[in-house]
């Protein structure tokens, strides 16, 4: 029984989400809700270095938002994910990016992260506060929140743990964002 | 006195006269100031000019230091105080004619005609050049005449100036600045670690973004370059993009230690992009070390004029933050220097409800301009909940606009305290309106946002809607508020007070640690009472059951 509990002390994080698998992370607003404005320091794209609030420029368009901790190859995955969408989806006014929660910003170490994952409509930045905007309730375990939403209400939610974003989450998201554009 | 010691320093620096006797008069000649002290870990600036004397150079790289921080005065007094160890110091020379130049001061020849009275007009001829020319110019044509003693660099750096001022031969008045750049581009091709020949190619770089990747170079050369990231804080605020700035900012307050302006300068971009966390602290810093170096020198703080602009700073952030206590002893101090920050003043006692010294202060107003006495004595009326009284006062402002139609700080004002007081007195969707109009006018307005004011109207309109009882305004406004300043401690608590009163107790918990976290060094008693204040003003919110009844 020691010797599981010891196991579980010092396991290496890729089992973290296997243990908290039961409990489902919660964060970010809820499906039906509306996403309040927030601004956050741009590192990318044409706001680059201004503190910029997405969410009121895209008013009722089709918008993805990503919460990020930390940034990871895996986010870099989904990143890449939603700038192709977001390239196929021009038209109809779809926008996504990336807000990164830390106490400090750095926007050229995260400006050149983003180059290397290819990023191309997809802005990141940082949300100097790792709590993150308060109207959003992100929760402090959750290492990545997805908030999908359209006509200023959420209509998808992901909220992952450490470890959590994998390759059939990132499948998941882009399978979902067909919601944005039903009609 | 004075004379004989211009014509011993005038004698002394013609190209033809034999090197000079150093100079002893308590109050300089060219500068009219007394000479410099060295201030131990002023700056960690250093380039070597040519002279052999320590005194000399460590003045010269004081010098730089100041002018670097725009603190024209000392850099003019420190090169003149290196001229008085090594007066063949071209170099020296050349700063002390750009310091003139910035400082404004040293335009005027000075006049010889008691010295013509001692000498006769057949001497006249024979005059020294420095009789003919301004301290700045004379400082200029000192430095050409040296050339041929100092190094290859500074020869090109002071050829460079002299073309540019059209004072190099063969320089046609349309290619000044072309010849000059030329210079400097064949010093930084002969030598690339010239950290004077990449500033100052900087400075006379032509085109909107043309400076910038100049400075950036010189800061791979030198990441504690003083000049160059003190340019690049204000570059990147006047382009607005003022978080790339923040770097620059971290950079110029480690180059320059005990340089006010160098803490100052954070708080340009600190308070536009809401990081409030240590921008007061430095910005106090920024007031310490002017006091301390006006005592060092015995500077009059009339004789600085960055001290008023940095006390106003550090005033209007201390306001900002609730520091009350210490913004009052700010102000008696500015009192004191005959300053006057009126606004921010304003804004203290409002919040503080120290009616007697907001009426005051409206009060001042009265016989110069009624239509901000009325601003002011209505705000104080709606924060006293005296809509009789607001009636009165927005009358006067309705009225006054009649006659003023177009001048838009006016109009915002008028907006302002109208739609106030439609929210209190039973037209609160009429008054929210009113007040939507003043964001929809400066929620863009970059200016606005300077000084940690681009949430002042959303504030207000929060403030109103709570009056109103109108939930999904107050939560808009605040929420907005937030968004254009992470600091707005109204913003945070008008959320935590409309949460709690609906009931949304997780959220109305963050909101309030964003609150603690913004008023984080205010007297707990003054952070009590706005929350208080708004708790009171949530109040005429329907509280949940109540709307549900009501079918809302």
């Amino acid at each position: 029984m020691r010797s599981v509990f010891l196991l579980l002390l010092f396991s290496p994080s890729p089992l973290l989400p296997l243990c908290a698998g039961a409990d489902p992370c919660v964060s970010g607003v809820a499906v039906g809700g509306r996403p309040g404005p927030y601004s956050f320091l741009v590192a990318t794209g044409p706001q680059r270095g201004q503190q910029t609030c997405y969410v009121c420029e895209q008013d009722k368009k089709p918008t993805a938002i990503v919460f990020a901790r930390h940034t990871s190859a895996p986010l870099g995955k989904l990143l890449a994910k939603l700038d192709a969408e977001t390239a196929a989806r021009k038209d109809a006014g779809f926008k996504a990016w990336m807000t990164l929660l830390a106490d400090t910003a750095d926007l050229d170490g995260l400006a050149k992260w983003a180059q290397k994952q290819g990023l191309r409509a997809v802005p990141v930045g940082v949300f100097e506060d790792a709590a993150g905007p308060p109207a959003y309730k992100l929760a402090a375990d959750a290492d990545v929140t997805v908030l999908l939403f359209v006509g200023r209400k959420v209509v998808a939610n992901f909220a992952l743990r450490a470890g959590e974003l994998t390759d059939a989450k990132v499948a998941e998201v882009a399978t979902t964002l067909a919601k944005l554009f039903e009609k | 006195m004075p004379t004989a010691c211009l014509l011993l320093v005038a004698c002394s620096l013609s190209a033809e006269a034999a090197p000079p006797p150093r100079l002893v008069a308590p109050k300089m000649p060219l500068t009219g100031l007394a000479p410099a002290k060295l201030v131990p870990d002023l700056c960690v600036y250093r380039y070597p000019v040519s002279t052999r004397s320590a005194e000399c150079q460590a003045f010269c790289d004081q010098a730089a230091g100041y002018y670097f921080s725009y603190v024209w005065m000392e850099a003019a007094r420190c090169y003149e105080t290196a001229l008085s160890h090594d007066p063949e110091c071209a170099y020296a020379w050349l700063g002390l004619h750009r310091s003139l130049e910035k400082w404004g001061k040293g335009t005027a020849a000075p006049k010889s005609t008691p010295l013509l009275a001692a000498v006769g007009s057949v001497a006249q001829r024979k005059l020294p050049d420095r009789f003919g020319k301004s301290p700045r110019d004379y400082a200029l044509e000192t430095a050409r005449k040296l050339m041929p003693k100092a190094n290859h660099r500074e020869q090109l750096l002071i050829r460079s100036r002299l073309q540019e001022k059209g004072m190099w031969p063969g320089v046609k008045p349309d290619e000044r600045k072309k010849k000059a750049q030329a210079s400097l581009d064949e010093l930084l091709t002969l030598y690339d670690d010239d950290q004077e020949g990449w500033f100052w190619r900087a400075q006379i770089a032509e085109g909107q973004n043309a400076k910038a990747p100049i400075y950036k170079a010189l800061l791979r050369l030198n990441p504690l370059h003083p000049g160059a990231n003190h340019e690049l804080v204000h570059f990147f605020e006047n382009i607005k993009r003022p978080a790339l700035g923040w770097p620059y900012a971290e950079g110029y307050m480690k180059s320059s230690p005990a340089i006010p302006h160098a803490f100052h300068m954070q708080a340009h971009l600190a308070m536009r992009v809401g990081k409030w966390r240590h921008t007061t602290d430095w910005s106090g810093k920024a007031v310490a070390l002017e006091k301390a170096y006006h005592k060092f020198l015995d500077v009059k703080p009339a004789d600085d004029y960055q001290f008023r602009h940095h006390m106003e700073t550090l005033t209007r952030s201390l306001v900002h933050e609730g520091r009350f206590a210490e913004a009052h002893q700010i102000k008696t101090e500015a009192e004191g220097y005959k300053y006057q920050f009126r606004p921010e003043w304003f804004s203290m006692a409002v919040t503080e409800r120290d009616w007697a010294e907001a009426g005051k202060l409206a009060d001042y107003y009265r016989k110069s301009d009624k239509q901000t006495a009325a601003y002011h004595a209505a705000v104080i009326a709606l924060e006293q909940g005296d809509t009789a009284r607001a009636a009165a006062e927005v009358d006067v402002l309705r009225q006054a606009q009649q006659s003023k139609k177009g001048d838009r700080a006016r109009e915002l004002r008028l907006w302002e305290v109208q739609g106030r007081l439609m929210c209190q007195t039973g037209q609160g969707e009429a008054g929210v309106k009113l007040l939507r109009r003043t964001i929809d006018k400066t929620k863009d307005d970059y200016a606005h946002h300077a000084w940690g004011g681009g949430a002042y109207y959303m504030e207000t309109w929060g403030v109103a809607a709570l009056e109103a009882g109108l939930a999904a305004e107050a939560d808009e406004a605040f929420q907005e508020a937030l968004a254009h300043d992470a600091g707005s401690v109204r913003g945070a608590l008008g959320l935590w007070a409309l949460c709690s009163r609906l009931g949304r107790a997780d959220e109305a918990e963050r909101y309030m640690r964003v609150a603690r976290r913004c008023w984080v060094k205010a007297d707990p008693r003054d952070f009590e009472r706005l929350r208080d204040e708004l708790a009171k003003k949530a109040a005429h919110v329907p509280a949940p059951s109540v709307a549900a009844a009501a079918g809302e």
